[in-house]
């Protein structure tokens, strides 16, 4: 059965992103970040602002889309999955959401080209997606990530 | 009195009179993160709080840019409760809604009323469901005790049923499903729900189920099965024909069975009958509690810890016609005697100048009581729950005492009710969180909504209205928390239509359900 593409994102994601790199406005204090699939179950606000551990940002993973890859004989022999990534977070004090966010997108960057091999993973920025929501502008940054794999 | 104040109250005047105002606020926290997902856990705490919900068309509406809501319901709330978005709410007909967007209005550097947006929750509302709907009279009496237990992940609960017969159904925790309904015998009482059973669990893990008496011989059953409702046998009786209530109380191959044997109509009084080999044989019976004349006893729970089973009772004075004072003592399986919390050896029987001296809990005057409920604490202290109030009056107040090692604290009041017969029963998580779930007030009459309290080690909060009489369409009381209880099932309770004989459809339900 062929794995879930936001998983295996995830899984990549977690083990490529370096906290030392996600840093705060004063630059050395680290901010707090979470991979997590998109639409949790809960107001995604509460991400920033619960009791224990909020986030400062996070890296959101969407339902992905898939290509075939056929070979000369037109038989499958793998895929291509695109996953959707935003990066979102908010301004928070000592947290300029505009900064972070820049920050956190250096970061996904630099995990993409310092690790592309494997499964050959691509990073494709789509666009920036902030949302005023009266009280909050959540700022966000939509990224599309590629890799190829096989059948199984 | 400000502006805020008047609008509030004129508004709480005009609509309290439509429905209840009292609404359970769900407040979510998050936790640690799913591996999978990395979303985080879902957790809620439960508190009262004021709100009007006005149900309204169904809409979909932009919130703020970037944020499409579904709503159904409009919330107006005082603005000295609190509430965030992505709360809960709950009704007391168990609807649930969850607040989408939320309003903080000020006039001036004043706090106006706040408004909620809310969003009906088809899926979280199933309401309280029962899993038998074949009750009698009172399908769970709590005067025979326990009705139900928990053991290796499923929870067995016993009721009475068509023709007061004991029923038993379980529930297997794992794979959250319930069994159907077994008969477990024929019950020899007729419009009497007395004889309703009680269950203990042996050391071949076989159920055993007591039912049957009223100053009459106590019927005992036995599954055929381990860990298995599917069929029973019915035993040898137990008792002479005298018995009433019987309380059940397992040990590894010992069952302790308490009941009260009926000398005369103004002389009850507490027996005990131990079986050392799974209830196949039985010993002598032997008094434990006997107050000679003029008195019947009413014992409440038992409960086993560390060797001692601890029980708590009221005795009924012929004399004045009311059920007095609450006691306590405990049995020690070590020597087989009765013993007072500060140690006091009583012997095997308890009589009444003992227990006045060593065993006295509450005195409670003129006032009138019943059947307490009793539960022992980390330190094996016990705590209880009584009621209290005027006799052939709508007032009565639940109080809840403990043992704190040297002496029983004064009691405090949980709440009031309306009804000598509106139990309760508790969990003890600590000295600084218990909660109570009590029969509170409801319609006039015995029984009444179905609520849960929080001590928090200094007072009793309302929490939780967990299912409301007027939803439910009937009288609700007689909450039991099963033996061993499993998290998922905390409580038994019921529709309690108490004497009548011929409707066979009240409801029996489980809490969470």
């Amino acid at each position: 059965m062929a794995e879930d593409a936001r998983y295996k994102t995830k899984d990549y994601l977690d083990t490529n992103l370096t906290a030392a790199n996600i840093l705060k406005d004063d630059a050395a204090s680290l901010a707090a970040f979470a991979v997590i699939f998109k639409n949790p179950p809960y107001p995604i606000l509460k991400e920033f602002y619960a009791d224990s551990t909020p986030a400062n940002v996070l890296f959101c993973i969407g339902e992905p889309e898939s290509r075939v890859l056929m070979d000369c004989f037109q038989v499958p022999y793998g895929y291509e999955e695109f996953v959707p990534v935003e990066i979102i977070c908010v301004d928070k004090i000592g947290v300029t959401g505009t900064k972070l966010k820049w920050t956190a997108e250096k970061e996904l960057r630099r995990a993409c080209e310092a690790n592309p091999t494997g499964s050959q993973w691509f990073v494709r920025r789509i666009g920036a997606n902030d949302q005023d929501l009266g009280s909050t502008i959540l700022y966000g940054t939509r990224f599309e990530i590629s890799y190829r794999r096989d059948t199984t | 009195m400000g502006i805020i104040e008047r609008q509030w109250a004129t508004l709480k005047k005009v609509f309290g009179n439509i429905g209840n105002l009292e609404i359970t606020r769900r407040a979510l926290s998050l936790g640690s993160r799913d591996a999978t997902t990395g979303w985080r856990a879902k957790t809620w705490t439960e508190s009262i709080i004021t709100m009007f919900i006005i149900d309204q068309t169904a809409r979909s509406q932009a919130a703020a840019a970037g944020y499409i809501v579904r709503t159904d319901a409009l919330g107006i709330m005082d603005p000295s409760d609190d509430i965030e978005v992505g709360d809960e709410v709950k009704n007391s007909g168990d609807e649930y809604y969850e607040v989408k967007t939320l309003r903080r209005p000020t006039i001036g550097d004043k706090p106006a009323l706040y408004q909620c947006d809310l969003a009906k929750m088809p899926l979280h509302q199933p309401g309280i469901t029962a899993f038998a709907k074949t009750g009698v009279s009172q399908p769970i009496n709590v005067v025979c005790y326990p009705s139900a237990l928990c053991f290796n992940g499923v929870t067995y609960i016993v009721f009475q049923g068509d023709s007061l017969d004991p029923y038993a159904i379980s529930y297997t925790h794992s794979s959250d499903t319930w069994a159907t309904a077994v008969q477990i015998a024929s019950n020899p009482l007729g419009n009497d729900d007395h004889g309703a059973p009680a269950i203990c669990i042996d050391d071949n893990d076989k159920l055993h189920v007591f039912y049957g008496c009223h100053n009459t011989v106590m019927k005992h059953a036995l599954a055929d099965d381990a860990e298995s409702i599917a069929a029973w046998t019915v035993q040898a009786d137990v008792t002479g024909a005298d018995a009433t209530y019987p309380k059940a109380v397992a040990s590894g191959a010992n069952i302790y069975l308490f009941y009260r044997k009926h000398i005369s109509n103004t002389y009850k009084k507490f027996c005990l009958k131990i079986s050392a080999d799974n209830g196949a044989n039985w010993g002598a019976e032997s008094d434990i509690i006997d107050f000679t004349s003029n008195s019947w006893i009413y014992l409440g729970h038992t409960e086993l810890v560390a060797g001692k089973i601890h029980m708590a009772w009221c005795n009924y004075n012929v004399n004045t016609g009311r059920r007095e004072e609450i006691y306590h003592a405990y049995y020690n399986t070590a020597d087989s005697k009765m013993y007072a919390m500060d140690g006091t050896d009583l012997g095997t029987t308890i009589d009444k100048t003992e227990a006045d001296a060593s065993c006295l809990v509450v005195d409670t005057g003129a006032e009138s009581t019943t059947l307490p409920a009793l539960h022992v604490d980390g330190s094996g202290y016990p705590w209880i729950i009584y009621i209290s109030g005027i006799a052939g009056t709508a007032t009565w107040s639940l109080y809840h005492t403990r043992w704190t090692g040297a002496a029983w604290t004064t009691p405090v009041e949980i709440c009031k009710t309306d009804n000598q017969a509106n139990y309760a029963d508790f969990i003890i998580t600590s000295t600084t969180n218990v909660d109570a779930y009590v029969t509170a007030k409801g319609d006039a009459g015995r029984g009444g909504d179905l609520e849960r309290l929080n001590w928090d080690g200094t007072s009793w909060i309302k929490k939780a209205i967990i299912y409301a009489e007027t939803f439910a369409d009937c009288a609700l009381g007689n909450p039991m928390v099963p033996v061993d209880f499993d998290s998922e099932k905390k409580l038994v309770f019921c529709q309690v239509d108490a004497d009548d004989y011929d409707t066979t459809d009240l409801k029996v339900y489980s809490y969470p359900t």
